[in-house]
Order: C-alpha cells, then structure tokens, then sequence
C-alpha cells in the first residue's frame, strides 16, 4: 500500500462534500415546485447528459466495480462474452420504451411504473400488488447493496490510520453495535456510507440523486480511463500481457498456519495479508493476516494461494520473497474443478472454476446473460422510471447515442484493466473482491502518484451510490404515492406528502443499515435474484401495456404472477434439490429466460380470455380517435 | 392506430432484430471459435475469439445505435 495511506479518506471526504453540497443545491431548487413531481421525478426536466449518466450510473452497481473486475481476475477472458450484450444495452434499455412511457406518462400524469399500470388496466389491485411486489423485492435487493458498499469502504478505507482510529473508538465505545461475524472496520463502512446516502436522498429527492449520478458517472469514466492508461503502461502494453497469461495455469487454494519454536513476545508476532512465501520449493501467498498470540506458538488457519506456473514463479521469486519471522505449516491444497494444469485456460471460455466442472461460462449460460443484461436491464423499475423524466424524445436520442459510447469506455476497458492484473498483483485467488482497491494503490504507487488511489477508488464509492439512492427513492414513491396518496388518503396536503417522503426515505435507509448489520450470505445471489425477479415481473406487463392495445388486466395479472411463478419456482427447486442458493437451469438457461417466456406466455393466455380495456385507457394510451400532442 | 404509434413500434422492433443479430453473432462466433480446444491465437493484444465475437460487433451495435438514435428514430409524435 501506498505510503499516502489517508490519501482514499480524503478523496472519500472531498467527495461527501460535494454530494451533501449537491442535495443542498437541489433541495433549493425544488422549493417553488410541486412537491410529488419534482421529488420523485425531478419535473420531467431531465436533459441529455443528465439522463445518459443518471441511466448509466444506476445500471452500474456496486457489482459493476466490485464484483464484475473480481470475476474477470478469476476466470479471466470469458468475461468478455459474459458481458457482451452491454454492447447493445444502451439502445434496448432506453430505446425499447422510452419513447412510449414518456409520451404515456405526460398523458396520464404518472410518475411511478404502478401509476402506469393503473391507467393503463384502471385496476387497483394490479397497482396496489405491484407496489407490493416493487416494495418487497427493492428492500431485498437493498441490503446485499449496503452490505457490498460497506465492504467496499472498509476495503478501501481500511489502511488509512484515521479510519482505523475511528473504528478503534466504535469498538471501545458502542460496542454493542457491531455484531458477531462482522468487525468494528465493516460497521463504520456501513455507517458512513448509510449516512451520507441516506442524507443526500432524502434531502435532495431525486434532483439530487441525478446531479450526484452525473458527478458519480463522470467519476468513473475518469477512474476506469486512467486505470487503463495505467495498466497498459505498467504490463508493457496488451500483447505482453495477454502472451503472460496464455502461459498461465489456475493456481491451487489452501490453508496455512505459522509456527515459532519459541512462545511469541507480548505484542505477538504478524504475518502480513499479501506476503509472499516458500514452503518446500513451492510459491505461496497469504490472503490473509496470521497473528501468532503473546505467548503461543502457533498462528490461526488463514487462506494461501499457490502459484504453480513456472514463469511465474521464476518472476516472483527474484524480486518479492522476503524473510519470514515463522514458519509456514502449509495444509491441503485444492485444485480448481476446471482448469488444473491447464495452459491457456484464462484465454478462453468456459473459463476455469474453483468449484464447477463445467468452468465458469458453459455456453448456454453465456447465450442466458446475453439475454439477461439488455432484457432484464430494460425491465429494472429504477431504469424505467428515469424513461418518464425527461424532457423530450430528443433528449431521449441524443442520451442513447452518449450512453452506447459511455458503457463502450467503460466496461471493455475493466476487462483489459482486470485481465492484465492477473501479471501486476498474482496470488489474490482467495479473496478477488480485494482486486479493485489492490490495482488502484498498485497502479498509482507505479505511477508515481501515490494520491492519484484517491481518485481511482471513487469509482466504485460512485457506483455504489448511485444505485442506491435511486432504489430507495422508489420504494418512497411506491410508499408515498401508491399506497398513501392513491389509496388511502387523495387529498393529503404537499406538505404532509414531504413530511411523509422525507420519513419514509429515512426508514427504508435505516432499515436496509439494520439489514446489513447482519449481512446475509450469497450476496451475489441475492442481487442476482431479486434483479432478475423484478425484471420478470415488471417487464412484460409494461411493454405489452404500451405496444399492445389488446393486451388487457387480466392478462397484466397473469403476466406478472405467472412469470414471478415459474421464476421462484427454479430458484425453490435449485433450494431443494442442489442445498445452496444456485438455482435449477433446464437447457443450462437462467431462470430469468424461463420466468420471461412464462409471463409472455402467460400474458397471451390472459388477454385471450380475459374481458375488454375500457375506451378511456386506450384513448390515453394509443390516442385511437384523438388528435395528438407533441412530446416535445 | 395513429403514425406515432406504429412508428414508435416499428422502432422497438428495430431495436429488438439489432438486439437478435447481436446475439446471434457473438454466441455462434464464440461458440464456433472460443470453446474449441487448442492454441488461442491474438489479434490487436487479444485472443482472436474476442476481437471478431466480441469487439468488431461491439463496435458495430455502437455505431448502429448511434445511427438508429440521432438518424432513424423520430422526435416525439406526428
């Protein structure tokens, strides 16, 4: 690390500063408004670069900068294929119904996908149990998000002596609120980043939420842009990365403990995460920090990779082994299920796997995720409502065409970027969640620029973020507006409306916080989950509602239970049936394609034999016999 | 059914035969060239796999939904 090591708190403040400054500016601005619109929609006054960045940003989850570079470090070019449909995502998640929903929404003054619904079907129960469902799944998917982002803080935070001391006061002095299986590191990660969430979205609605998200998207364009330059510099350009890791085998991952003949000194003996050792005549490295006790002799079990490819262990070993105050005792090693003593296997798909004899990315799952990114990722309620908030359909075109060259720079790049880090930091196999922060102080260290981490590390802090503050502000509308102001009292006052938004943002906060104070296990499962259920089920519905005049409630009905059905159902079976969260996928395919199929299915079978749409909703819908206004 | 309508309709089945035609390329190419086993050969730094299955059709849904978007689609309705 970095000898500037409060280099990332203060960028991490800097950037706080600018937020809450953001939501200060915005919550000005929206105080001659309408309350309701311009908390939850921001007027409709979106612009291009506003609404490119804003629909960027909060499709780039923590995921995108966490979880996404530690896959491509773990199995290598497959996920270039993995990836692949970010290619034409921009143009099917804006595209597809942007111009519909936001003709559609001006129309009938709707400014949350259940307002949709219930003009389009002038159904409440349909409304009503779409906001459950909306509700329930968002909450979900909130608390894997604030779990992510807290161990992002705490990993990127974590070596800065000022955060330490901060976590050090947390433990001595409100002990109780960290809770066993976490650490004091985590809770403050978790704290900071709830607060500062929490205030800006409440405070800003989501004026605020898209001013951070344009902030928050030029800031990873900038990190991922010089992480790349960076890179390229430090590995001597692609080509001699890419000879590099075709010569590469997967390395094997076990466990180690240290010995001293002696009892420890009083202050113990320390092992650090990262060393590199040799234990007879193979190449190890810890993926974790092994402590000897005052007095013992021996350390606790900690994670170790071994290297096993001959060049680089040949590289390695003349210039990072160093002295070691305790012996290794080295225990099992584990070969990976796909890819041991394989040359080449980083090259290709399916990609080698720890745990999976089929390797990552068997073909029917990469076909799956094709489907999944620009399918799934136009049915997510968080994209689609930013397609009611614009301007005009010219701004619509204009920001597909700025989206489609933004995820160009951003995501290919991360693969380049997090390939070539398999040279510039070998031996993170046990834990390649860490990649993100490791390349950024490794790469600006080799720059030269030690504060330039500062920069790079806020990408990810933006990504979190970003996705955020955009799901909670849903889950208030849904609130506020769908169950209270629809349902059960119309003519509440705007000022009882603000009251109501600004407390109900704070407990969904608060809520998710208490959440991830116990974070559940299979996070990535979680996410994927709850993201695939809310594409399945809001999904058909609202395209069908907006390009099908025969499509009708009963229809909506069953599309939405029947897809959701069949979708849970391979994840319950997978349950069962496999005892983990993976779910079951027949034809190798995600239950995502199967959940679609059914609710379209479902969809046919409803609008075939079910009852006729009123006059008035397809009059606001497709303008059969009225003259038309413009968009614009 | 009004012009803006079926234009608007047109225009989501574009994109969906766009969206089609970039699975279809970059799953057969991947599934013809990157899972048969043997020497991977590179092409600009990259497995070759990667430049013709994933980067030349990238490029061309780029420069295609920048067509579609500022040339092909239509402002608001008629």
């Amino acid at each position: 690390m970095s000898s500037d090591a409060n280099a990332p708190l203060i960028a991490f403040l800097c950037y706080t500063a600018i937020v809450l400054g953001l939501a200060v500016l915005s919550n000005y601005a929206f105080k001659k408004r309408a309350f309701v619109s311009e908390y939850f929609l921001g007027s409709r006054g979106l612009g291009v670069i506003a609404l490119a960045l804003t629909f960027g940003a909060t499709s780039a989850s923590a995921g995108s900068f966490a979880g996404f570079p530690s896959l491509i470090y773990a199995h290598g070019w497959s996920l270039a294929l993995w990836i692949a449909s970010y290619m034409i995502f921009p143009l099917c998640g804006m595209g597809l119904l942007g111009k519909r929903m936001s003709i559609v929404s001006r129309r009938t003054g709707a400014i949350t996908i259940p307002d949709i619904l219930r003009a389009r079907f002038e159904s409440r129960s349909l409304a009503l149990m779409s906001t459950i469902l909306l509700s329930i799944l968002l909450c979900v998917f909130l608390v894997p998000q604030f779990t992510l982002a807290a161990l992002i803080m705490q990993q990127l935070l974590g070596d800065s002596p000022l955060y330490q001391e901060a976590a050090f006061w947390l433990q001595n002095y409100l002990p109780n609120l960290i809770p066993v299986g976490t650490g004091p590191e985590y809770v403050l990660g978790l704290l900071l980043f709830a607060v500062l969430v929490v205030a800006y979205t409440t405070f800003g609605g989501f004026r605020a939420v898209v001013w951070t998200d344009v902030l928050q998207g030029f800031v990873m364009l900038l990190g991922v842009l010089l992480m790349l330059v960076f890179t390229l510099v430090q590995v001597g350009g692609l080509r001699n990365a890419s000879l590099e890791m075709s010569s590469m085998q997967p390395p094997r991952l076990g466990t180690a403990s240290f010995v001293v003949d002696s009892p420890a000194p009083p202050e113990g003996i320390r092992i650090d995460s990262d060393t590199w050792f040799m234990d007879e005549e193979r190449l190890f490295r810890t993926n974790e920090a092994a402590l000897i006790p005052a007095g013992d002799t021996e350390s606790t079990l900690i994670k170790i990779t071994q290297i096993v490819t001959p060049q680089e262990i040949a590289r390695i070993t003349q210039t990072e082994l160093s002295s070691l105050p305790a012996n290794p005792r080295v225990g099992q090693l584990i070969p990976y299920a796909r890819g041991d003593n394989t040359v080449g296997t980083y090259m290709r798909p399916p990609g080698p796997s720890p745990s999976d004899p089929n390797g990552f990315l068997p073909l029917g799952v990469a076909v799956s995720f094709f489907a999944f990114w620009a399918l799934a990722g136009t049915g997510q309620p968080g994209n689609m409502i930013r397609l009611m908030a614009f301007t005009g359909t010219r701004t619509l075109r204009r920001a597909i065409a700025s989206l489609a060259v933004y995820f160009s720079l951003i995501y290919f790049p991360l693969i380049i970027i997090f390939c070539c880090a398999r040279l510039l930091a070998p031996g993170l196999d046990h834990t390649p969640d860490r990649i993100m922060p490791v390349m950024a102080y490794l790469l600006s260290d080799g720059a030269g620029i030690p504060w330039m981490a500062g920069i790079l590390i806020a990408a990810p802090f933006a990504a979190a973020m970003s996705t955020v503050d955009s799901f909670m502000l849903i889950i208030t509308s849904s609130v506020v507006r769908d169950v209270y102001q629809q349902s059960i009292r119309p003519e509440a006052t705007e000022r009882l409306l603000k009251r109501l938004s600004y407390g109900t943002t704070m407990l969904v906060g608060l809520l998710a916080t208490i959440g991830a104070l116990y974070p559940p296990q299979f996070l990535q499962y979680v996410i994927v989950f709850t993201g695939g259920g809310l594409a399945v089920a809001f999904l058909a519905p609202v395209a069908l509602g907006l390009y099908w005049p025969r499509f009708n409630k009963s229809g909506a009905l069953m599309s939405m239970v029947g897809g959701i059905a069949v979708y849970v159902l391979l994840y319950l079976i997978g349950f069962v049936t496999l005892g983990n969260a993976s779910p079951v996928r027949p034809l190798q395919l995600d239950p995502f394609i199967w959940g679609l199929l059914a609710s379209l299915l479902a969809a046919w079978f409803g609008t075939r034999y079910g009852g006729s749409n009123s006059e008035s909703a397809l009059e606001a819908f497709f303008g059969k016999n009225h003259r038309h206004t413009e968009c614009n | 059914m009004p012009l803006g309508f079926r234009r608007a309709r047109r225009e989501a089945l574009h994109i969906l035969i766009a969206w089609a035609v970039c699975l279809v390329w970059t799953t057969s190419y991947c599934a013809i060239s990157a899972y048969r086993p043997g020497d991977v050969a590179l092409l600009w730094g990259m497995p070759e796999w990667v430049v013709f299955g994933i980067v030349l059709p990238w490029l061309v849904a780029t420069i295609y939904s920048l067509w579609f978007a500022l040339f092909l689609m239509k402002d608001g309705e008629q």
